[in-house]
């Protein structure tokens, strides 16, 4: 078996992701069991939703894209997922760096949100409508405004928590770029 | 001896004989007996008929035996970190059943339906009980439980298919195989892996061939006068070189563009290196990649016209 010989798996890839996923999880939870109150248990099984719903999403996006890149973007993706080095694409890599994290961040975190939103309404505790009481008309804008705030407040929780499980995974990134063990 | 044989058939009954009809014994009892009738049956090489009684009972004996290996499992779970593996090892026979009889495309679907069947056949026990049939799990928390189950398992397509895209990349750009991939991120060599020269070496093949067709029967001068050209226009002896693989590939040009092809002329007269270079996708960017090369020696014997003389091995050098 020649061919089996030069198999090449992305054991790797399986190994960061599951790692990175696990920091990510972890952060994400803790964030989110102290801003939103939600239970410690609860912020794992959110956190974990979420964080997988995006992973797919990435995933799904990578393999529907790719295909239709240019060839020399193709090749530089290629390049990097065997080597760890872009090919030929010299001055323009700092830039396309920044541009592809930042589109990164920014999907995630938009899909998160959306997913958080969906989570909620399927899991979360089902909420009284409410009455449309003539004396209450007053309090039903207060309600109003609060969910209002709810919604910002999760956004924000939820930011923060993207934001610092993205940068505990570059931090991870970075050393291991610097290690020489794996 | 004989005491040894009873103690064994014994203890071998006590596991494998049905005890009552509703156990995991019973299903693979009854594969067994498909299997055996199929044997029974012919299994004519072309049929005639598009359904054969061996391949019914034969059918009949994977399903069995899929159904026995998902309740033997689920009555002896292995635990890997609290998770019962029962459904995945279930998925793996039931996938083999459906898409193992194919060729390379059907195993790319085994393949990646695999997580997709272990998942169904996990969540099964929530969706279905004996007394009230099919129905939709009410709790939340084994709703969530589902929901991750789904989501990890489409993870593990995802990383199947991901292994796939990069078997088709080695397929369509050989040359890469020639380099090492220990900086990676995301691939791992198998551990008995050394690079994979056998692109480079192809080329040189095929340069040498195409040399010796271009040098014969040539005379001093014209060899000469051919050699000079080369110098000069590389691209000619290039150009065909290539053609030849691409014929050989069924008319794919691969990773051709990334090679480039020298021919070096030296001392004593005429000495003739022939070299790949990979120039693609490589750890070292600003260096070359692997080389292959092999050397010609043509002469001009008595008869004033060329015999050329060429190393059986090409030599291989890695990159860095």
């Amino acid at each position: 078996m020649g061919e089996l010989q030069y198999l090449v798996l992305p054991l790797r890839t399986f190994a960061l992701q599951g790692l990175f996923l696990l920091v990510a999880i972890a952060i994400e939870a803790f964030v989110l069991h102290n801003r939103l109150g939600i239970s410690k248990r609860g912020g794992v099984r959110y956190s974990l939703t979420l964080n997988l719903i995006s992973t797919l999403v990435g995933w799904l996006l990578f393999f529907t894209v790719e295909p239709f890149l240019s060839n020399a973007l193709q090749l530089n993706i290629m390049s990097y997922i065997f080597f760890n080095e872009t090919y030929q694409l010299g001055s323009s890599l700092p830039s396309l760096t920044v541009v592809g994290v930042f589109l990164i961040f920014s999907v995630t975190f938009f899909v998160e949100s959306q997913a958080m939103n969906l989570l909620l309404r399927m899991w979360g505790t089902p909420q009284q409508p409410p009455k449309y009481d003539s004396s209450e008309r007053k309090q039903n804008r207060l309600v109003r405004y609060k969910s209002s705030w709810t919604a910002r407040l999760r956004s924000s929780a939820l930011l923060r928590a993207n934001a610092l499980s993205y940068g505990a995974i570059a931090l991870l990134l970075f050393v291991l770029r610097r290690t020489t063990f794996l | 001896m004989k005491s040894f044989v009873i103690s064994f058939w014994k203890s071998f009954w006590e596991f494998l004989g049905p005890k009552e009809f509703y156990a995991w014994q019973t299903p693979l009892w009854l594969s067994i007996l498909a299997w055996g009738l199929s044997q029974l049956t012919t299994n004519p090489a072309d049929t005639t008929v598009p359904v054969t009684a061996h391949a019914i009972l034969t059918s009949f004996s994977w399903a069995f035996l899929v159904i026995a290996t998902g309740w033997f499992t689920t009555v002896n779970p292995v635990r890997l970190l609290g998770q019962n593996l029962g459904p995945w090892i279930t998925g793996a026979l039931l996938c083999l059943f459906l898409f193992g009889r194919g060729d390379a495309p059907m195993a790319r679907t085994a393949l990646l339906t695999w997580p997709l069947i272990s998942a169904a056949i996990a969540a099964f026990p929530d969706f279905f009980r004996v007394e009230s049939g099919f129905q939709v799990p009410k709790r939340l928390q084994t709703r969530q439980d589902l929901i991750v189950l789904a989501l990890v398992n489409l993870l593990l397509t995802s990383w199947i298919l991901f292994g796939l895209n990069i078997q088709d990349w080695m397929a369509e750009y050989p040359g890469v195989r020639g380099e090492q991939f220990e900086q990676s991120l995301f691939v791992q060599p198998s551990p008995s892996r050394t690079e994979d020269f056998s692109r480079g070496t192809s080329i040189v093949e095929a340069m040498r061939g195409e040399l010796v067709k271009e040098s014969v029967g040539l005379t001093k001068p014209q060899m000469e006068r051919w050699l000079f050209d080369n110098q000069r226009n590389p691209q000619i002896f290039s150009d065909a070189v290539m053609g030849l693989l691409a014929q050989a590939n069924n008319g794919r040009r691969l990773d051709q563009k990334f090679w480039r092809l020298e021919t070096i002329v030296g001392e004593p007269e005429y000495r003739v290196t022939l070299r790949a270079i990979w120039r693609g996708p490589r750890p070292k960017t600003d260096i070359d990649g692997h080389v292959v090369q092999s050397t010609c020696q043509i002469t001009f014997g008595t008869t004033n016209l060329s015999q050329i003389d060429c190393d059986e091995e090409a030599q291989v050098f890695p990159a860095g």
